[in-house]
């Protein structure tokens, strides 16, 4: 078996309502559908995910990448030979681990379809047949947040994430009236997403202890390791990270140092699937839980954490997750025909299960992809 | 003065060969920026190696980010405020430091012209030439021997040979017979641009002591700073931090680690002349030697360099600014003048070299 092209399409949807978070504030969401072909007539898919504000990638690099040094590259390979794939890839392009994900995705959606399995079949099987997911609650006032988690409580949702980043006394009245509109036994999770100095962090979060915090994750900028540790120290909530978790040497070294006790994965940082399981590994091994968590991802790009998240024992430590739930935030519309929605959420009181046929489980929406993809000059 | 456009320009420069630990390189990619403010062109350049190869960054994702994000930020700023703008990208757009850098150099090109200064007068200049080392890379030790006695005999006094794509014992053969064919008195330094692992390097660093190698360069891969330390602590000789040094954070952290004890500077990939100043005072604070690396620019991102270069109180290994001599074409009117073993700073306003839009056009792609 032979890969015979590879292609990368930027696709752009839009948001009924804006997003804000402690990086900024965005209208859509772009990301880069990535379509393999092989000598077997199969078409596997994935997608390179980007979170403006936070990524070093965007997606006029992310098909640039793909097209003009990754396809070269690859074309040619045996799908089935990811190690081998992932190696040739680091040999000649550095970083760009978003567009390296996308094709990884797309090979193991490919090597399902060949096989006629799930990949999660390939990923050593379930260890849990479903995985239970968080809901995300973008900065805005204390009372339009409290709103929002009160509605999601009533789709199932046992696990709110609130997003905060600015003043300290506005972030803990974020915190103070959600926890008011949740109830004492749903979970809160504070994501600062770097938002704050190491000094801020450890005031903010003394204060939020007051209102019982799951965890609070990315207290300070991605690169400070030694303040993660303080942070994580002197405070009693467990610390998580995100944006520091950039690499599965990053993941080693925030481990090494005792600068988190949970870790949050995102695929696309790890350049796909085989790299996060390495990862997981490295927190299986240390005790740390890891959470699968979401960037702006497509159902495409979801159902990829699904599989991964159903397969991984160390995501299944009590912590839900974000990567693997319906689309997040007010994104409008998708690019597959069977999409996840908060009603799924809701039938499964609080879980998803990942899609039990062939590969990524993903049918593409032709139509919705030509309306959404977007002309970039290369 | 205002800035009215950006432009970026692609073009492609065949080169004699390196052979480098992640493959062989025969020409050199750019992208070419011109800033226009007034009647002034700033002019600034970004070289990639066939591709995202040495860095994340390649020709096309740099002009893209330039075009499509950076070049937004900075119309209608004035170029006097080039270190505003600079944080205003830093804001606006994570990483790709080789964009911001082409950017940057063509402002700060642009401000120094309205000054009628050269670049290195903003910090003042210690010297008007620099030593220069020169790359042996053909993977071949007769070729290599050969190459390096003949350099010597030209009078280059510094030479550096890569290493890592071959077996250890391998490349420790070309190394030797270099030392054998040029000598002792040559400075002879080994570059692996991270293509060893831990136990490779330590295999290999108390042979490369024996043949009175001066400088290890980036033996281990960048994020391995504990390796690195471990390296630099059981070395006598010195290890240089390349891949490893890109901004002032890791700058500090291979300082504290005890990582490397001579930083290579290049201001592509540490985003500028500004932010390259900024981890030379820090490394100079704690006794970190200089060296000034290369990409294998034109004479237009070679100028940069060397004003940057000509600046600095120490630079106590040299530099590798040859890339004028390796390219097979240049883009400036007047090429950087080269001595023996040594480069010149040129004197004029500005980078002291100007852009010839022909030879822009012949080696655009």
């Amino acid at each position: 078996m032979k890969i015979t092209s590879i292609r990368a399409i930027p696709v752009r949807i839009p948001l009924s309502k804006s997003y804000v978070w402690s990086h900024g504030k965005v209208d859509f969401f772009t990301n880069v559908l990535i379509r393999v072909e092989c000598d077997e007539g199969i078409t596997g898919y994935g997608e390179s995910d980007i979170i403006f504000g936070v990524s070093q990638e965007s997606p006029e690099t992310i098909v640039q990448i793909v097209e003009k040094y990754i396809a070269p590259a690859i074309v040619g390979k045996d799908p089935f030979d990811i190690e081998n794939i992932l190696e040739t890839m680091d040999e000649k392009i550095r970083g760009n681990y978003s567009a390296k994900s996308g094709v990884e995705f797309a090979l193991w959606d490919m090597k399902g379809k060949y096989l006629k399995q799930p990949v999660y079949n390939l990923l050593g099987g379930r260890y849990r047949d479903r995985v239970e997911v968080d809901y995300t609650i973008g900065i805005d006032t204390p009372r339009t947040m409290a709103q929002t988690a009160k509605r999601m409580l009533d789709y199932g949702y046992k696990t709110f994430v609130v997003k905060v980043g600015r003043d300290i006394e506005s972030d803990v009245e974020r915190v103070r009236r959600v926890r008011e509109a949740v109830g004492p036994s749903a979970k809160i999770r504070v994501d600062v997403n770097e938002g704050y100095t190491v000094e801020k962090a450890i005031k903010a979060i003394k204060q939020f202890e007051r209102y019982g915090p799951e965890l609070v994750e990315q207290p300070v900028a991605r690169w400070d390791i030694r303040g993660m540790t303080r942070v994580s120290r002197v405070v009693d909530t467990p610390i998580s990270a995100d944006e520091s978790n950039s690499s599965p040497q990053a993941a080693f070294q925030l481990i090494e140092n005792e600068a988190v006790d949970v870790l949050n994965i995102k695929l696309p940082y790890h350049g796909g699937i085989w790299n996060s399981m390495k990862v997981a590994s490295v927190a299986e091994s240390a005790g740390i839980p890891v959470i699968v968590g979401g960037m702006n991802h497509f159902e495409v790009g979801r159902q990829a954490n699904r599989h991964f998240a159903v397969s991984v024992r160390i995501a299944h430590s009590g912590y839900a997750h974000e990567g693997p739930g319906p689309a997040s935030q007010s994104l409008t519309d998708n690019i597959t025909k069977k999409v996840i929605t908060y009603d799924d959420v809701k039938s499964q009181g609080g879980y998803v299960l990942p899609g039990d046929e062939y590969g990524l489980s993903v049918e593409l929406d032709e139509e919705k992809v030509r309306l959404y993809s977007q002309e970039i000059r290369t | 003065m205002k800035v009215d456009s950006v432009e970026s320009y692609r073009i492609t420069i065949p080169m004699k060969p390196e052979n480098l630990s992640f493959g062989r390189v025969d020409k050199v990619q750019y992208v070419i920026v011109r800033v226009s403010a007034g009647n002034i062109d700033g002019w600034g350049e970004a070289a990639t190696l066939q591709g995202p190869t040495w860095s994340e960054e390649s020709q096309e994702s740099i002009q893209s980010v330039i075009e499509s994000y950076l070049s937004k930020i900075v119309v209608k700023q004035d170029t006097r405020d080039y270190y505003k703008i600079l944080w205003l990208m830093d804001q606006r757009v994570r990483g790709n430091n080789f964009a911001k850098a082409a950017l940057e150099m063509a402002l700060i090109d642009a401000f120094c012209k309205e000054l009628n200064i050269p670049i290195y007068a903003i910090w003042g200049s210690f010297r008007s030439s620099i030593p220069l080392s020169w790359t042996i890379a053909n993977n071949d030790e007769d070729l290599d021997a050969e190459e390096a006695y003949q350099m010597v005999k030209r009078g280059w006094k510094i030479l550096k040979v890569k290493v890592g794509s071959l077996p250890v014992k391998t490349d420790l053969r070309r190394i030797k017979r270099i030392r054998e064919a040029v000598g002792d008195e040559v400075s002879l330094r080994v570059d692996a641009n991270q293509g060893w692992r831990y136990d490779q390097a330590l295999s290999i660093i108390h042979e490369l002591n024996k043949l009175k190698v001066d400088l290890l360069e980036q033996p281990l891969p960048k994020q391995d700073l504990e390796g690195m330390s471990r390296i630099a602590t059981n070395s006598e000789v010195p290890i240089m931090a390349d891949e490893s040094v890109t901004d002032l954070r890791d700058a500090v952290e291979l300082i504290c680690c005890k990582g490397s004890s001579v930083f290579s500077y290049k201001l592509t990939k540490m985003g500028g002349l500004t932010k390259a100043r900024s981890i030379y005072e820090v490394a100079f604070a704690h006794g970190v030697s200089s060296y000034v690396g290369s990409m294998i620019e034109t004479s237009i991102g070679t100028a940069a360099y060397l004003h940057f270069a000509s600046s600095l109180p120490e630079v106590e290994y040299g530099c590798e600014l040859f890339g004028p001599l390796r390219l097979h074409g240049d883009v400036a009117k007047k090429p950087v003048a080269y001595g023996k073993g040594e480069v010149f700073v040129p004197k004029g306003e500005g980078l002291g070299v100007e852009v010839d839009q022909k030879k822009l056009s012949k080696f655009s792609n």
